[in-house]
């Protein structure tokens, strides 16, 4: 195993996965709320209210996000080269599950001026994306660490 | 053997002092950001307003009293707005002089959450297809038939597509045309031929999750094409739907008449409060980082008096250590310039629809043409502000004689 010898850079983009996780929980329920939060659900015919489909990317993108950040502590305390960039690569698919859960997977609700749609989603995508970005920066510095150790 | 020029130079006293040159990016990114904005939804509402209400084929819009300023909001957000009033007021209407075309309308809102309604809290409007001269110009493709009373007319904004079956108040209907998108209320509109609505409404009793109660002979709104021979928006148009607009409201007073030409008044000046404001905040944020970045830029120099001096001893001339100082701070507000036109760009593009609809001001995506421009001026803005900063500094250091240089430096 190699030893890492510039932990500040991968400590940084740990903590930012940390905070991009944490914001990943609160924006649905708090900054950008989802549809249930304002009280908007679905009335079945038998007179039954039932979450959409926002609720449920949500409750996903919740557990996405605490991978997101056992992994980035991982990272952080992680002193093995290939150990962070193993790392790194579980949050990059993180971060493109987080991407795809709101746009393919499961969605968001139809109707372009819900909350949902205006709010939670484009940030929820903006957060993977940036969370991809600085992932992908840290597995290539990582490789390029290995290759000339 | 890499050639060291001064491009590479420069690039590579702003690699060593990372922190100072990441401080001049923040600055620049913070007023190119802003002003990229402003100038974007400057345009944008304008492209609005030129692209929805100005090719509104209706003058005036006549509501029950009081109304007013809810069907002037519905025009802009597409917020469901309920009024009726009774409907032989059209007939009348007809007979004022000026008055060239009529043509009545009458609002609904879909249910929220009921099982009868493919959407919740969508703005339905009946309208008679005969008579109505204000949905043509919008029409993505003309229509080859005229529109059956199962059939409907949706705008930019609402999911389906054509041929798609929408359910309101248990009735379904064919969506037969979608309407071009207009950054106004109509982007997220049903428009349901009159006799359609009527059956919605008379059958919402057995087929809805909420009966409808509304009459016959209630509506909600004549739409009015005043006779003006001339171009619209000219002072002719004015003078003659003040004129209508006048007249109506003497012989019934129990209505209230929407100007056009007073909905984009009052979009421009919601808009231009928000604009000004963000033309200051840009405009005192650049002045005071001009400063910033001077004063960033004659500390660069103190550290480099020595450095300089070598260069010049070498056979540099004053001309090549001017340019090293210039390239180096356009660089860095380049940098600064291009990111600030990212985020500005990513926020606007993804909170768009939120930003717009909290600050009540209608706005469309301006052509990829108009966006060119837009970041060509804010690019050269960063550029100029990179240039401004650092002449004076690069001035005072470029005619410094090699020996005072390297004397003062050591």
């Amino acid at each position: 195993m190699i030893e890492n010898t510039n932990l500040a850079s991968s400590k940084i983009i740990g903590i930012l996965n940390i905070i991009i996780g944490i914001l990943l929980i609160i924006i649905p329920w708090f900054i950008f709320p989802i549809c249930e939060y304002v009280g908007k659900h679905v009335t079945t015919s038998a007179g039954q209210l039932i979450p959409m489909k926002c609720f449920y990317m949500a409750r996903a993108e919740i557990v996405i996000a605490i991978i997101v950040i056992i992994v980035s502590l991982l990272l952080i305390f992680s002193k093995h080269l290939e150990a962070k960039n193993v790392l790194h690569m579980v949050i990059i698919s993180s971060a493109i599950l987080i991407i795809l859960i709101p746009t393919t997977l499961i969605g968001v609700c139809l109707n372009r001026e819900m909350p949902c749609r205006i709010g939670t989603n484009p940030a929820m995508i903006l957060l993977g994306c940036f969370l991809l970005i600085i992932n992908l920066i840290g597995f290539f510095s990582t490789g390029k660490q290995i290759k000339k150790t | 053997m890499k050639k060291i020029g001064l491009i590479f130079l420069a690039t590579q006293n702003l690699k060593r002092k990372l922190l100072r040159t990441l401080a001049v990016i923040i600055c620049m990114t913070v007023v190119t950001g802003t002003f990229f904005a402003a100038l974007l939804i400057m345009k944008g509402v304008n492209y609005s307003l030129k692209s929805g209400i100005e090719r509104f084929g209706a003058d005036l819009i006549i509501t029950p009293k009081g109304t007013g300023s809810q069907i002037q909001q519905s025009l802009i957000s597409g917020e469901a707005c309920t009024f009726y009033m009774d409907k032989d007021i059209e007939e009348k209407i007809k007979s004022i002089p000026g008055v060239e075309k009529t043509s009545s309308q009458v609002f609904v809102k879909s249910l929220y959450g009921a099982s009868c309604c493919s959407w919740g809290d969508i703005f339905l409007v009946g309208f008679e297809p005969n008579t109505d001269f204000t949905l043509t110009p919008w029409l993505r493709k003309e229509l080859k038939e005229p529109l059956k009373n199962n059939e409907v007319i949706i705008g930019a904004y609402i999911p389906p597509v054509e041929g798609d079956i929408v359910r309101f108040y248990g009735q379904e209907f064919v969506v037969k045309g979608k309407l071009e998108p207009t950054g106004l209320g109509i982007d997220s509109t049903v428009f349901i031929p009159m006799l359609g609505v009527r059956k919605m409404i008379a059958e919402s009793n057995q087929k809805a999750e909420a009966t409808l109660d509304i009459k016959p002979n209630q509506m909600s709104a004549v739409l009015i094409k005043t006779r003006h021979g001339r171009k619209s928006w000219d002072k002719a148009w004015w003078d003659m739907n003040w004129q209508v607009a006048y007249e109506i409201q003497d012989k019934f007073p129990d209505v209230s008449v929407t100007q056009m030409g007073n909905v984009v008044k009052y979009v421009k000046k919601q808009t231009s409060g928000i604009l000004k404001s963000l033309y200051l905040g840009s405009g005192i944020s650049w002045f005071i980082f001009i400063i910033l970045i001077s004063i960033i830029f004659f500390l660069v120099i103190n550290e480099r008096f020595r450095e300089i001096g070598l260069f010049r001893a070498m056979g540099s001339t004053q001309f090549f250590v001017f340019k090293l100082i210039l390239t180096e701070a356009v660089f860095a507000t380049l940098l600064g310039g291009i990111s600030g036109v990212i985020l500005s760009g990513i926020t606007l593009y993804s909170f768009n629809i939120l930003i717009f609809k909290s600050l009540e001001i209608p706005f469309l995506w301006p052509s990829i043409f108009q966006i060119s421009i837009i970041l060509c001026i804010t690019i050269f803005l960063a550029i100029i502000t990179g240039i401004l900063a650092s002449l004076y500094p690069a001035y005072l250091i470029s005619k410094m004689a090699p020996y005072d240089a390297i004397r003062r430096g050591t």
